[in-house]
């Protein structure tokens, strides 16, 4: 979106009129012309918006159907003043499904210029045609984790990074959308900072079916989780999770997946069909990402760690779904792994895994000593692998004793 | 003007580092963003020289102004400050330079800030570029950009059926009491046709208590990972291989990364890619490997370097060998001090030297990387009864005269004989420490032809060029020898000699009774001698004339 969308510009104009206009109204009380007229003047900015239409504040943004409102110096603090203002009027969002009546727009800018003043009664009391609002729930997830439900704020985390795959996967494009990814793998990356854990269930126990997208969703979480559990240096951390984003993506079918080798060199042609060339040449992340997937083509030497740890998870999403379409659960994956790696170098990287997930990992289902059900949310306070925290019936607490695999 | 010296004169005029720091930042950007190119690197490099007086200092982005603690330069509204805000929507909060940082790193940076724009899309590229770490030489604390603070939005509905989801588990009743959910069931019917041992699975885990792993495990794990060298040859063979990677990545950017990575560690795989770099033909590897030259890339390589393994010291062998000159002398050094520290890393330095080649390393070690602890070290390698002969005698005729005379000092008996063109070399020359160093040494040999190297070079040099303290103990040793007629008298009657020497020469031979007479005979000459000689004659005349004084044992000669 440029700075010169007219879409964008008018909802810009409109902010800078609103601005200006609750001064004016808040200066000049009942019918005065002067409120009258700038009432008239935003309901004038408003059809060249072209209702219907929303705006959104958030964290210090504003925002036209969702999309980034250009701004200037002077812009942004108006949209400081009217996000604020409408946040102390218990809203976020200000929607327009037509050009509402010059008074109706004298009283809801009589509201604003209240709401500028400190937190003030909603705008419920308001009776506005075609002028709605609401407060957007959860409204700090993306700005502030820290003061949102972890459980949710990892579930929607997971949810954007699939809707990311999803749309690389329907775009089909022969060239690899760059930016997608690199967004796919922050908010995972986001996710796992905050809960590795409440990561991994979200991932297991979303809703819907396996299909590439989510199995690439799936490799991406687990090379995250267990190289920060390794605490291993962030930019190389991203860099094995882009490429396996890509690799699963280039190479998982509905069901099973080409041999890795085979997906690096799909991978690698989309790579290379990008306009890598920068400003100022290639970033450090890209080069190493086309230096993984390389690696992975060409097969020379030794494998790196990094490649063999890939491999392994880009194996273990392999085989989640069966003919039949049913998919198994991870501790099923980790359970064929396992006969399957001993005695090969991916063993040792299993063991990494076992390691981070730990046995019974997040999202599995088990029975508890008391042949209730259960799944797995995240390693129990005591640290006995085999007693997890668990979601029993509604409640979460630490199994009692050990849990089995069995049955469940 | 210095730049020390505008800091400091701007802290003479009351404006505080941080205010200085951020001011410069800015004006680097405006500078960018008005296309003053010429101004650019001068800026860039006054910008690092301030931030080289508190390189932790973050220097704070915000949406309309810069500052560093509590220090804000000026605001946005005011000279061109309208990049802040571009840059922080896009994330960036606060930026700081890493060690190794170079101008051009700067103006990497400032660049892609000055053309950031207040838009959707600018403000993604930069946060993407930034994100991909592509501001190198610094760390940029990014936070979200304004795009992706719409996420809750965007993901509203879909996270309410996820979260329904996540909280339905385990909810649907099942005959017999337990409770398990409809995909469990889907994942239990998948079992059989993937044949999951799960029991097997479970039952092996449980008994290895799980699969937990030690800190030591971790942490080599961690370090394999992140292995600098694994990535440093991936991402070389990249670049060579992939003509739309060459193209993107300059060959002297790439060197750069090298040079930088080497530091973590180089194995004997990034050494054989070294050395096919630099022995192909190919242009860009050719300019690949100039830009790995230099004393630079000697001293990353230095500190990278891993002799504990067989392989390492070959690949680094044959590496240093078609490796310029200015590259080897860094490594050479390392290797000596590295050599001297232990028995255990001394071995593995003598190996690495002779798979070098010794003469080879002989003839590159740069004369400054000899000193008194690698130099001694060197004479243990080069008397391996493996090297060969002359080895020894070449290093010391390439080194400094202090470092040959410590090295000489080291060296075994037996192999000072082959020495002895540059011990009288040294002693000879002008450097007085080198010469006093040989004296030392001749005199604890003992040997008489060692003394009468001494006396033959302090009778030909007549004193000059040596420290009073070398003249005096040659003067002992030559007396102490026997040469006191040979050498000592005609030393103090030597009018073209230092009257140092002289003196000293008659000082000596006040316990030598025969000498004595010798030299206090009356000469005509004597009347032009300095008058401290004289003087000392004088006394040494009444000294010959007193009787003998008993000498309590000392031997025949007085010795003292």
């Amino acid at each position: 979106m440029s700075l010169h969308d007219p879409v964008l510009e008018a909802a810009g104009a409109l902010l800078d009129g609103m601005a200006a206009a609750i001064r004016v109204v808040s200066t000049y009380e009942g019918d005065h012309p002067a409120a009258t007229r700038a009432g008239g003047e935003i309901a004038r900015l408003i059809e060249a918006c072209k209702p219907p239409f929303a705006l959104q504040f958030v964290a210090e943004a504003a925002f036209r159907d969702k999309q980034l409102i250009p701004l200037t110096i002077e812009r942004f603090r108006k949209v400081e003043v009217l996000g604020g203002a409408l946040h102390n009027l218990g809203s976020q969002e200000l929607s327009f499904d037509k050009v509402p009546g010059a008074d109706d727009l004298v009283s809801l800018l009589r509201a604003l210029g209240r709401g500028t003043l400190g937190p003030a009664p909603d705008l419920d009391a308001l009776r506005l045609a075609h002028v709605s609002w609401r407060e957007i729930p959860n409204l700090s997830w993306g700005e502030d984790p820290e003061e949102v439900d972890e459980e949710v704020y990892c579930a929607t985390q997971v949810v954007l990074a699939l809707m990311d795959a999803e749309g690389i996967v329907e775009a089909a494009e022969p060239v690899w959308p760059w930016g997608r990814g690199l967004s796919a793998v922050r908010r995972l990356e986001r996710s796992i900072g905050r809960s590795a854990a409440a990561t991994a269930h979200a991932v297991e126990s979303a809703p819907g079916a396996w299909t590439p997208a989510r199995r690439a969703v799936a490799v991406v979480a687990l090379l995250g989780q267990v190289l920060r559990k390794l605490d291993v240096d962030s930019k190389l951390r991203r860099v094995a999770m882009h490429a396996g984003l890509g690799l699963a993506l280039h190479g998982y079918g509905a069901v099973g997946g080409s041999p890795l080798p085979a997906a690096a060199e799909s991978f690698r042609g989309g790579l290379i069909a990008m306009k890598i060339k920068t400003r100022r040449g290639v970033e450090p992340h890209r080069l190493r990402l086309f230096a993984l997937v390389h690696q992975l083509v060409e097969g020379r030497g030794r494998p790196p760690a990094m490649l063999q740890l890939i491999a392994l998870a880009y194996e273990l999403e392999s085989g989640r779904v069966g003919a039949s379409g049913d998919a198994l659960a991870f501790v099923d994956l980790l359970a064929r792994a396992r006969k399957r790696v001993t005695g090969s170098p991916l063993e040792p990287m299993l063991r990494m895994v076992l390691a981070t997930t730990g046995v019974v990992p997040p999202g599995t289902k088990v029975v508890l000593g008391d042949g209730r059900a259960a799944v797995v949310l995240g390693p129990g306070p005591a640290g006995d692998p085999w007693r997890p925290l668990v979601l029993v019936a509604g409640s979460v607490l630490e199994a009692p004793d050990a849990v089995s695999l069995q049955g469940a | 003007m210095s730049s020390y010296d505008r800091t400091s004169t701007a802290r003479i005029q009351g404006i505080s580092h941080s205010k200085v720091l951020a001011n410069a930042f800015h004006q680097l950007v405006r500078s960018t963003r008005s296309g003053a190119e010429a101004s650019l690197p001068p800026l860039a490099k006054r910008l690092l020289e301030h931030w080289a007086e508190d390189p932790s200092a973050w220097l704070e982005i915000h949406p309309t102004a810069v500052s560093l603690g509590d220090e804000t330069s000026s605001a946005a509204d005011h000279h061109g400050g309208d990049w802040m805000l571009p840059a922080f929507m896009s994330g960036v909060r606060a930026i700081r330079p890493r060690d190794g940082i170079d101008a051009d790193d700067v103006l990497v940076l400032t660049d892609e800030l000055a053309a950031a724009e207040a838009d959707a899309d600018a403000v993604e590229i930069l946060h993407d570029w930034l994100w991909a770490d592509g501001a190198e030489g610094f760390e940029v604390d990014l936070a979200l950009s304004f795009t992706e603070a719409m996420d809750a939005i965007t993901a509203e509905e879909r996270v309410e059926e996820r979260m329904l989801a996540l909280r339905d588990e385990a909810a649907v009743p099942l005959g017999g009491g337990a409770e398990v959910s409809s995909r469990a069931l889907d994942a239990a019917s998948a079992r059989p046709e993937f044949a999951v041992p799960l029991m097997e699975y479970e039952d092996a885990l449980r008994g290895e208590a799980g699969a937990n792993l030690g800190d030591r495990e971790l942490a080599a794990a961690k370090s394999a990972f992140e292995h600098s060298a694994d990535w440093t040859a991936m991402e070389v063979n990249a670049t060579l291989d992939l003509p739309a990677l060459r193209n993107a990545v300059p060959a002297p950017r790439l060197g750069r990364m090298v040079r930088l990575r080497l530091e973590g560690g180089v194995d004997a795989r990034l050494l054989a890619q070294l050395t096919r770099i630099q022995t192909d033909p190919d242009p860009y590897c050719q300019t690949l490997a100039r830009s790995l030259a230099g004393p630079d890339m000697g001293r990353a390589l230095a500190r990278g370097l891993r002799l504990g393994d067989e392989g390492d010291r070959e690949a680094a062998a044959k590496y240093l060998r078609t490796a310029d000159k200015s590259v080897f002398g860094p490594v050479a050094r390392e290797v000596l001090r590295r050599g001297a520290r232990s028995v255990e890393s001394g071995e593995t330095a003598r190996d690495f030297v002779r798979r070098f080649g010794i003469m080879k390393f002989v003839a590159a070690v740069p004369p400054d990387g000899l000193d008194e602890v690698t130099g001694p070290f060197l004479v243990t390698v080069l008397a391996d009864k493996t090297a060969p002969p002359g080895a020894l005698k070449t290093v010391v005729g390439r080194l400094e005269p202090v470092t040959a005379a410590s090295v000489i000092a080291t060296a075994p008996k037996e192999a000072l004989a082959q020495l002895g063109p540059e011990i009288r070399g040294l002693l000879e020359g002008d450097n007085e420490a080198a010469v006093e160093r040989m004296l030392q040494l001749l005199g604890g040999t003992q040997s008489p032809a060692a003394i009468r190297l001494v006396a033959d070079t302090l009778a030909a040099k007549k004193g000059e060029g040596w420290s009073p303290r070398s003249i005096h103990l040659a003067c002992r040793l030559s007396r102490n020898a026997g040469l006191s007629q040979s050498h000592l008298v005609p030393l103090v009657h030597d009018t073209k000699a230092r009257p140092a020497a002289r003196t000293a020469a008659l000082d000596a031979l006040k316990d030598d009774r025969a000498a004595l007479a010798e030299v206090t005979k009356k000469r005509f000459g004597e009347l032009f001698y300095p008058g401290a000689l004289k003087q000392a004659l004088a006394e040494a005349r009444k000294l010959a004339a007193e009787p003998p004084k008993p000498t309590r044992g000392l031997g025949p000669k007085g010795t003292k």
